[in-house]
């Protein structure tokens, strides 16, 4: 019982004591710190994931004394239960391997762009946000979700501005409008809860009037779209592409933009039932952000941007799921939430993968690449399992997130439909992926491939460690998902 | 130890197999042999589990459910019932002679790494015994996209040329989108089945109860999963894929290819079309639309191998053709089912035949193929010539081979066309398309000898080619690990040949327990008792007699006697140089381009190969403008902000002055307020 | 099924003699015939009847030229003439076939195929190109003709309701004349010509365009061979003519039906020996052209109308 709350207050101290650590140490000692600290919270978030299993965990640390909560619901506390369970299996163990590839990526022999400074800042932010995503996977109410949600906020806009040049500025500070235009509507939906209902429980949401519940639950769906770049808030995240890529893969592929999807997942499983005509906007909106970014990825050169769009795309699959679970189909929803840990795994390699690229080759260009695999070959084997782990290629990680939802569109009032869109887009982005892997990695070697190598360890380490949670995860996650029921509380 | 244990076993080595010879990868000759001594074993389990099975009592082995995806009623249960013995048989053999060839034959790639060759064969082939052990939808299409997937990479093994990257490419997407067609109508049967799942027998109850409430439905995914089947058979259109593939990957991996995996996709369809699908009104349709796509393949397939010149392209064109045979004797199975089972039992008999002869023979031709590259350096026909000198054993097997696929008398390809044949006529007189189908059936027939006596003649014999006259004729066949699959699949083309019962009997034990409609036909009924020949008597009166043996006899003796009158008179013989009617040509210039060969026939049929182009489609670039919100609605705002925030930006003009009068003005505008609130 | 039980060894072995003795002995003769009614209308003497079976006999003790690219020489010649024995052991001649309970018509169809490709497999074992031009021709013209008389023994088998030529042959004589049939025999007999390699279908050895095409380098015994092979195509492809197509009463005695045979098979030989001295070659996509346009429809026809019953 003790050792529970222990664990999962130290799975928040810890990240954050590296972070401060880390900002005050030495440059050499900074990279050392943050890995150090991860790993500790990696290992830490495990093992409250298995302690927490199967019936989760919720602890109240304390109120507000002059805020007039519900009796019997607290202001601050912990909670671990199986939709959160996935988030800190995502946030820390993917965490930890971005911290350790980050060492060798940001140095000075990164050919795209040598880092020669800043060190202790990046850490500093990037064990921050650690922090701050754990502390949204955490939270056990509305409010303690924005303080944690916001801090995501402020630590995306400081490390995707990370190399300070105007390119990536420009970037952060749109990301920041953004995603905080967003966090503006979560507030006024929270203002609106506790007037409406007397208290910030995911649950309280379900007690409103018809008119202020829709009100609400629009409220936090805007802010869920804007912090997942869905449409229309979808342009930033394209953009935020001039952070260095283990921030992309972090927090624009596995973690930050996974919030806003983890926050609408949340509420689907508060113990209230979502009105229907929620389902159908969310899935419509999620449709057309599919449509968008799919037409989107087919023009793009750049490689982490045609990363981005997919990630957009795969973020809408788990709104999907999510709608499915609203209109009552058990396994849609189980779908979902697995697609948050396959695709943070799949996605994460790939992200990695090209990371490593622009490391060892210097450039993320389609058109400049070809011939790849001969001087980096590893990179060719993680790209391509994790390409077509991200596809839904069995027995990969997302065929069984993908399935699963496929099994509950068919559940659905879209039935056939919606299921041949999904499969649609799976077989055009398997056959864009596949080309491009084919375009970058075979053929004959180009000019910038010649001069490419495979990196140095610790970034293999964490390429090859992706790459076996793309075949793994599944297995974990499938235990952990059973368990959600949609319209059910936890 | 149980089939079903013999297989999962196999599986396993086969897995194991695949690691290590990934880790030893450095040294070619150890992955070689290692893999060799993996895929025995496997093979051996393989064989064995097939064999047991298949001569063993009627109800077979039990099943055993190895795991279960809970909630969604798929698991991972698998089964060796007859007909999945009889390909276990079929792909045992296979794997084991596909990588002895490959042992040797891998020379030939100096610059590629081994490591992507033999473990992802390995891989390959328990994905393939995957397929056929499975009896649940779910894992039926994890092991074929697995399968699949593997065998792209296979394809792509020569990884620098782009048209092999093309092929492999467009292989992976035709077959995927195919696989997903699958996956949809295997989602809709498991969404029909009360309670959901994906085994087969609860997705044959979901299409008897659809065959009965919503009939179009149930066209509808019979008609994805013939479009599954038949892209992975290579059935045109559908099959475009394949003489792109088939010649890039390497000679081994194709034998194998040709050998197991073109085959799964009979084995789907008589899986769907003849086990789950109850004997209906479905089968006729659904049976005349097969045979129909079987005809269009062996037409449009052999018509086009006829203008090839590289030697393992116009095999695949043939594969094509040859599928196109199978699909004809199956789908006129299906056709009979419900009406005449006798009927329908030859059918079916006949495909699943010319499905085990195709087996032996294309991938004993691809091996000679694969053979002339390795010797002469070229896979074009006309670099070729006058290699039999060269490559004697190799040019016997493939002059067996060429005959086996033609359909000439005594070999096996004959023995199952004759049987499609009889099917065609006796059955064409109650439904006279079929008789059509059938004569188009014998004149590829002929046009498949056409290809393959060109490919003989191109290869084998005539004059050497500059390309090849290097090798001056001096004897230098291939080594014994490519010899030995060739030798041992000719042996089983003359065998089968000359002994058609007792393969025709392993096939008819394996089909028979597919259906109940075929439940009371018997193979002495159908086709006589006699071990030396078959009978065809459909309604017990003889319709067409084949006895191999005799016939071999006969011939034997006519030849015998024809040699006996030409040495009679005990002739001399000399040689002399070839007369070219009294010009002296230098001996190169006296080869013959086989593109010469047929050519008014050929330009006859120009046109017969629509060549299937990527569809253009226009980039929808005003629904992308849309979405582009940037430009039209954040862009414009932020400048807008930024425009008001300048302007209010203005009013701080520094003056104190203008302070203390806005300060003033404010406290009055704040007193009036409150006084008229207070009131 | 009881075919086997009720024709023994002996009866096998008997009729296959006296088949492979008529056919062999005879078929120089009808070529004599055809020389001679060639000389006739050239207003010539022409060589005595006998003059093939000297002809043959000679070439078996000349010289055997084996030209030096040669592979695989030897095979050509024997397995030609050992094909065209073994269709004609499968050939009714009045008597039933002595093969009848080994092959059936697809067997008997297959072999002449065999013959054919014996001869293009000589050809290419010649390494002469004028050989391949030919085999290639030959090629061709087994394209044109061997579906035509397909599709007329499929007729006949339709008709019969098996593919087997007793049975063909006892059905007709039972059901009497019929429209199918008489097609099918048209068609048959307008491919008769082409089957036997006599202008103006005798297109693969052109002489004197391609030197003899696949015979090009065959002397002595070889090219006997091949010759015979030739002339008994005439009387094996005359008597299927004669007795699956013409309704012939079957006669009191077997010896009658033979000799009845013969002389209808005689009819057809003067026949196809007049086409051949009146006309002049026809190119090969000419004679493919007028196949697939004209006799096939002939053939096409016949097999409809047996399809729909008559």
């Amino acid at each position: 019982m003790y050792l529970m709350l222990l664990l999962m207050l130290a799975l928040l101290v810890v990240p954050a004591a590296g972070a401060v650590l880390a900002g005050i140490s030495r440059p050499r000692a900074a990279p050392l710190v943050a890995v150090f600290a991860s790993l500790a919270a990696a290992v830490i978030g495990v093992a409250a994931v298995i302690r927490a299993y199967p019936d989760g965990a919720a602890f109240r640390l304390g109120d507000m004394p002059w805020l007039p909560v519900q009796a019997g619901a607290g202001v601050f506390g912990l909670s671990l239960n199986p939709l959160s369970s996935v988030m800190v299996l995502v946030i820390t163990v993917i965490g930890f391997l971005i911290v350790l590839y980050s060492t060798e990526y940001l140095g000075p022999r990164n050919v795209e762009h040598p880092y020669r400074n800043g060190q202790q800042r990046y850490y500093f932010w990037l064990m921050l946000f650690f922090t701050s995503m754990v502390g949204v996977a955490l939270s056990p109410n509305l409010l303690q979700l924005f303080i944690f949600w916001e801090m995501t906020t402020l630590c995306s806009w400081a490390l995707i501005s990370q190399t300070q040049e105007p390119a990536a500025t420009r970037a952060g500070f749109k990301a920041l409008i953004m995603t905080h235009i967003g966090g503006f509507g979560f507030l006024v939906a929270l203002l609106l809860v506790f007037a409406g209902a007397g208290s910030f429980e995911f649950a309280a949401i379900g007690e409103l009037a018809g008119g202020l519940k829709v009100a609400v639950f629009v409220l936090l769906l805007v802010a869920a779209w804007a912090k997942s770049a869905q449409i229309p808030f979808h342009t930033w995240l394209p953009d935020a592409m001039e952070a260095p890529t283990p921030v992309s893969a972090y927090l624009h592929a596995a973690a930050m933009v996974k919030a806003g999807v983890y926050l609408v997942a949340r509420l689907v499983v508060s113990g209230w039932a979502v009105p229907q005509d929620m389902g159908i906007v969310i899935a419509v909106m999620a449709l057309l952000t599919m449509l968008m970014a799919v037409l989107a990825y087919l023009r793009q050169d750049d490689l982490k941007r045609l990363l981005a769009y997919s990630t957009i795309v795969h973020l809408a699959y788990v709104l999907i799921g999510v709608s499915l679970g609203v209109f009552g189909s058990k396994i849609g929803y189980q779908g979902a939430a697995l697609h948050i840990l396959c695709h943070g795994a799949a996605k994460g390699t790939l992200f990695l993968c090209v990371g490593a690229i622009a490391y060892g080759a210097g450039s993320r260009h389609i058109s400049q690449l070809s011939g790849l695999a001969r001087k980096m070959p590893l990179e060719a084997v993680t790209f391509m399992v994790g390409a077509l782990a991200v596809t839904g290629i069995p027995p990969l990680s997302c065929f069984w997130s993908k399935l699963f939802i496929f099994v509950g569109a068919l559940e659905s009032p879209g039935g056939v439909i919606l299921l041949v869109l999904l499969a649609a887009e799976s077989a055009i982005s398997f056959g864009w992926l596949m080309w491009v892997a084919q375009k970058v990695f075979l053929g004959r070697p180009s000019q910038v491939a010649a001069a490419a190598a495979d990196p140095p360890w610790p970034m293999s380490f964490a390429l090859v460690a992706c790459m076996v949670l793309c075949v793994v995860v599944p297995y974990i996650g499938l235990p952990i998902v059973r368990l959600l029921v949609p319209g059910g509380g936890f | 130890m149980t089939p079903v244990q013999a297989v999962m076993h196999a599986v396993a080595v086969l897995a194991i197999g695949a690691a290590v010879t990934a880790i030893v990868s450095r040294s070619r000759t150890a992955s070689a042999y290692l893999a060799l001594l993996f895929v025995a074993v496997a093979s051996g389990l393989a064989l064995w589990a097939g064999g047991a099975s298949l001569t063993g009592a009627e109800s077979g082995s039990a099943p055993a459910t190895v795991a279960v995806v809970s909630g969604i009623g798929a698991s991972l249960t698998l089964a060796v019932d007859r007909f999945t013995a009889f390909f276990l048989l079929i792909i045992g053999v296979m794997a084991f002679l596909s990588t002895l060839y490959s042992t040797s034959y891998m020379r030939i790639y100096q610059r590629e790494h081994a490591a992507r060759y033999y473990p992802m064969l390995l891989l390959f082939f328990a994905g393939v015994i995957g397929v056929v052990s499975v009896r649940d939808w779910f894992f039926f299409f994890v092991f074929w996209e697995f399968m699949t997937i593997c065998s792209y990479f296979l394809v792509i093994f020569d990884k620098e040329d782009p048209t092999i990257l093309r092929a492999g490419f467009k292989y992976i997407v035709v077959t995927h989108v195919a696989a997903i067609f699958m996956l949809i109508a295997a989602l809709v049967l498991w969404h029909t089945s009360e309670p959901h799942s994906f085994s087969f027998a609860s997705s044959a109850q979901a299409m008897g109860a659809l065959g009965r409430s919503s009939p179009i439905v149930l066209h509808v995914l019979l008609a994805l999963w013939l479009i599954g089947f038949a892209t992975k058979a290579g059935i045109l259109p559908f099959g475009d894929w394949l003489p792109d593939a088939y010649p890039a990957a390497p000679t081994g991996a194709t034998a194998a290819f040709a050998g197991t995996m073109t085959k799964l996709g009979i084995y789907g369809l008589l899986r769907v079309f003849v086990d789950l699908l109850p004997a209906s009104e479905f089968s006729v349709v659904w049976g005349l639309v097969i045979a129909a796509l079987g005809t269009g393949s062996i037409f449009v397939g052999t018509i086009t191998a006829l203008s090839q010149d590289d030697a393992k392209r116009l095999m695949s064109f043939h594969v094509i053709g040859q599928m196109g045979y199978m699909f004809l004797g199956i789908g006129m199975g299906i056709y009979f089912l419900p009406t005449q089972p006798t009927l329908a039992l030859v059918g079916i008999l006949a495909g699943t035949f010319h499905l085990l002869n195709h087996v032996c023979y294309k991938s004993l031709l691809f091996c000679t193929a694969g053979s002339l590259r390795l010797r002469a350096g070229t896979q074009a026909l006309h670099e070729m010539g006058g290699l039999a000198r060269v490559l004697p054993l190799t040019a016997v097997m493939a002059a067996i081979g060429s005959l086996s696929i033609a359909g000439v008398p005594p070999f096996n390809g004959f023995a199952s066309k004759w049987l499609i044949y009889q099917l065609s006529v006796i059955g064409g007189i109650g439904f006279p398309l079929l008789l059509l189908f059938g004569l188009v059936a014998f004149f590829i027939s002929l046009v498949t000898l056409a290809s393959f006596l060109k490919y003989l003649g191109a290869a084998f014999f005539g004059q050497p080619s500059d390309h090849v006259a290097a090798l001056q004729g001096k004897r230098n066949d291939v080594p014994g690990g490519m010899q030995a699959p060739q030798v041992v699949l000719g042996l089983a083309c003359v065998a089968f040949g000359l002994f058609p019962m007792l393969p025709l009997t392993a096939v008819y034990r394996a089909i028979t327990p597919l259906t109940t409609a075929l439940s009371g036909t018997t193979l002495a009924g159908t086709l006589g008792t006699s071990v030396l020949g078959l009978t065809f008597t459909p309604d017990g009166v003889a319709a067409g007699v084949w006895y191999p043996l005799a016939s071999a006899i006969a011939l034997a003796i006519c030849v015998a006697i024809s040699y006996g009158i030409a040495r009679m008179a005990q002739a001399p013989s000399r040689v002399v140089p070839v007369w070219y009617c009294g010009v002296d040509l230098p001996q190169r210039l006296g080869h013959f381009h086989p593109h010469g060969m047929y050519e008014p026939f050929r330009r006859a049929f120009e046109r017969v190969y629509v060549k299937i182009g990527t569809p253009k489609t226009a980039y929808p670039t005003t629904l992308v403008k849309i979405f582009d919100v940037d430009t039209w609605l954040y862009g414009p705002l932020v400048k807008a902000g930024g425009r008001v925030a300048e302007r209010f930006s203005r009013s701080h003009v520094g003056i104190p002055q203008w302070y203390l009068v806005w300060q003033v003005v404010g406290m009055v505008l704040v007193l009036v307020v409150l006084f008229s609130v207070m009131r | 099924m009881g075919q086997v039980a009720q024709v023994t060894v002996a009866q096998v072995i008997g009729l296959a003699v006296l088949n492979l003795v008529l056919i062999v002995g005879l078929a120089p003769l009808a070529e004599g015939v055809m020389r001679r009614i060639r000389a006739i209308v050239h207003s010539r003497k022409g060589p005595p009847l006998i003059q093939p079976y000297l002809d043959i006999l000679k070439l078996l003790g000349k010289e055997d030229l084996v030209p030096e690219a040669g592979v695989l020489w030897q095979i050509g010649p024997p397995l030609c003439l050992g094909a065209v024995l073994m269709a004609a052991l499968l050939t009714p001649l009045g008597t039933p076939p002595p093969l009848a309970f080994a092959g059936d018509a697809i067997v008997f169809i297959y072999f002449v195929a065999l013959a054919g490709i014996a001869i293009m497999l000589g050809a290419f074992a010649s390494g002469n190109p004028y050989a391949y031009v030919g085999a290639s021709r030959e090629m061709m013209m087994i394209f044109s003709v061997e579906p035509v008389a397909a599709i007329a023994l499929v007729t006949a088998a339709v008709k019969a309701g098996s593919l087997s030529f007793p049975k063909m042959m006892e059905s007709y004589a039972a059901a009497g004349p019929s429209v199918s049939m008489v097609v099918a025999g048209v068609a048959f007999l307008l491919a008769l010509q082409a089957q036997v390699g006599k202008l103006p279908f005798d297109i693969p050895e052109a002489d004197q365009e391609i030197m003899e095409g696949p015979f090009i380098e065959r002397s002595g015994p070889g090219l006997a061979l091949f010759k015979l092979a030739s002339y008994a195509k005439m009387l094996i492809f005359g008597s299927i003519l004669v007795q699956i197509f013409v309704p012939l009463p079957r006669l009191v005695a077997w010896p009658v039906d033979v000799v009845v045979n013969f002389a209808l098979v005689g009819v057809l030989v003067v026949v196809v020996g007049l086409v051949n001295a009146v006309n002049p070659r026809l190119r090969i996509d000419q004679s493919m052209s007028y196949f697939s346009r004209i006799v096939v429809f002939v053939a096409v026809a016949g097999l409809a109308v047996a399809s729909i019953g008559y």
